[in-house]
């Protein structure tokens, strides 16, 4: 085991960027490398790394998360307007939410919290797989492709709405509501207060002159409001989510700079380090693990995916939106957002084990697989042709190939 | 060099102004001429956001080239638009950069280079009264 601080960092880091690489490649999500990252290194397999040592890293990783996903929030006002993107959402969330609960229920080996957020983050679904798939296609410029894209981003605007309910009433009593109404009310009041002013304190910002400086102020923002969440009983990542969407404000967070700043070291740094993190805290051994927990697994991922698939077929088809088959199928992805949705219930210590993370993990590399067969099915079924696809140019040509080649092309 | 005596008032042209719902064949349209950045603006005239010919690009691009984060992010929370434009909102490269018509020139290309920005917006009574774009600005360079 590596006991050294800076060398865990340096060897998760660089195994969760070439996995994550090599899934990139097969055209899979890189998160689901760096994952398995996280679990060839950890104590199940390797025992290379120690996840506490990383731990607080992590944080920081799951808080930029939520703050990039606060900064894109702005975007999403104008989907609302979208009646059939907001039907399909907010029918998928409701009724997986139901489906997944009722089967816990039956199962019997969780509480009613621990039931809640697991049916939440197998409720919500994720947008990264699909666009991917969209985008590998060159269709996501369709009706077919917006209206995927349009019902997810409802589905994970309500489904983190709902998980904002549910940390008001987890550890139910009324003096501790009370505390939290009172917590929400100064954080409303801040978060209102800096939303309202910060247009003119961004102006004060700007005058700034190196963008360095604006992206540390703005920074010191977000976890300033994160730790403020914490303290009033949330979690962080709340704080961090709303301080993105305070900043989304901000003169300087329109600019390029500032975004390319944001994007490096998040994406560059803090997102693998955090998926290889969590990839550390899962077990495959003991009872804990996924191996003894795959029973469950199996049965809630077979709920959830035919779940969505039915009521999102159903509802495209009554909406008579082209190929359902498409659309019901980019939406039984589960990935990062049902992930962090699992850490904020582990952060509040709904759930005393990891055997949570251990029942959740499989659904992500199996949903993947499940929706990429369904694609390569139902593209087949409604004949659907990859739009826009380039001639493969060989790399390396000897003369008279090339010039065959030219002619092929200029015919 | 430049004449640090001239202002945004004496360079400013009369904006191409669209509004958020036009259709992209009105841009396409607008962007035939010599013009190279649009404005945005709402019903009540009030400056939204810029659409240079750079940003129709995203419509051509082959999609297999560009990347899921690009469009979507970490967390699905919204999405690029651009990718997708159906109207002049999509495209929008939202931000509110302006000047004043007495805004001396090389304050607007300080904005320009620092904001990387194509067009600023010159407002007056807070509505727009003309735009200065980055062609015009390199005219006013007087070197040999």
């Amino acid at each position: 085991m590596i006991t050294n601080f800076l060398l865990s960092i340096a060897v998760l880091l660089l195994a969760s960027f070439a996995l994550g690489e090599v899934f990139e490649r097969f055209g899979l999500d890189a998160v689901i490398g760096y994952l398995l990252a996280g679990l060839l290194l950890g104590p199940s397999i390797l025992k290379l790394v120690n996840p506490h040592i990383v731990e607080d890293f992590a944080l920081v990783g799951a808080v930029l998360i939520l703050f990039m996903a606060g900064l894109k929030e702005e975007n999403a006002a104008q989907i609302y307007t979208n009646k059939k993107a907001v039907s399909i959402g907010i029918a998928l969330l409701l009724g997986t939410f139901a489906a997944v609960f009722i089967t816990l229920f039956i199962m019997g080996s969780f509480n009613l919290m621990q039931i809640i957020f697991f049916a939440l983050a197998f409720a919500v679904v994720d947008l990264g797989v699909p666009a991917k798939l969209f985008l590998s296609l060159g269709l996501l410029d369709t009706e077919y492709g917006r209206s995927a894209l349009n019902a997810g981003v409802i589905n994970i605007l309500f489904g983190f709405s709902a998980l904002v309910g549910l940390t008001l009433f987890f550890n139910p009593t009324a003096s501790a509501i009370a505390m939290k109404l009172l917590g929400i009310g100064i954080f409303a009041g801040l978060f209102f207060g800096l939303h309202a002013l910060i247009n003119k304190i961004s102006q004060k910002v700007a005058l700034f002159e190196s963008e360095a400086v604006q992206f540390t102020l703005a920074f010191v923002l977000v976890l300033f409001l994160a730790y403020l969440t914490e303290a009033l009983g949330f979690s962080s990542i709340l704080g961090a989510f709303l301080g993105g969407v305070v900043v989304a404000r901000t003169r300087f967070a329109s600019t390029q700079k500032f975004a390319d700043s944001i994007k490096a070291i998040s994406l560059g740094l803090f997102v693998p380090l955090f998926f290889g993190w969590f990839g550390l805290e899962l077990m495959l051994w003991g009872p804990e693990g996924i191996i003894a927990n795959i029973v469950p697994a199996l049965i809630l991922l077979a709920v959830a995916v035919s779940t969505k698939f039915i009521i999102a077929f159903v509802m495209s088809k009554r909406q008579k939106l082209k190929y359902p088959g498409i659309i019901a199928a980019s939406v039984l992805s589960l990935d990062v957002e049902s992930l962090v949705i699992l850490l904020l219930a582990l952060q509040m210590g709904v759930f005393v084990d990891k055997s949570a993370i251990s029942i959740f993990a499989p659904a992500v590399p199996f949903t993947t697989l499940i929706i990429s067969i369904l694609f390569v099915v139902f593209r087949k079924k409604y004949n659907i042709k990859e739009r826009g696809a380039k001639e493969p140019v060989p790399s390396s040509l000897h003369m008279h190939h090339y010039h065959k080649y030219l002619k092929k092309h200029r015919a | 060099m430049v004449n640090k005596l001239l202002t945004a008032r004496d360079i400013m042209f009369r904006p191409k102004i669209v509004h958020p719902r036009d259709p992209i064949a009105k841009l396409k349209r607008i962007l035939k001429t010599t013009e190279d950045t649009i404005i945005v603006i709402n019903k009540r005239g009030k400056f939204l956001g810029e659409i240079h010919e750079y940003d129709l690009l995203k419509l051509i691009v082959p999609e297999q080239e560009i990347s899921e984060e690009e469009v979507v992010g970490i967390l699905g929370m919204g999405y690029d638009r651009g990718f997708i434009a159906k109207d002049a909102r999509d495209l929008m490269h939202a931000h509110d950069f302006v000047a004043a018509p007495d805004t001396p020139i090389p304050n607007l290309a300080l904005i320009m280079y620092k904001e990387e920005i194509r067009a600023i917006p010159i407002i007056k009574n807070k509505k727009v009264v003309g735009v200065v774009h980055l062609r015009n600005l390199i005219k006013c360079i007087h070197k040999p």
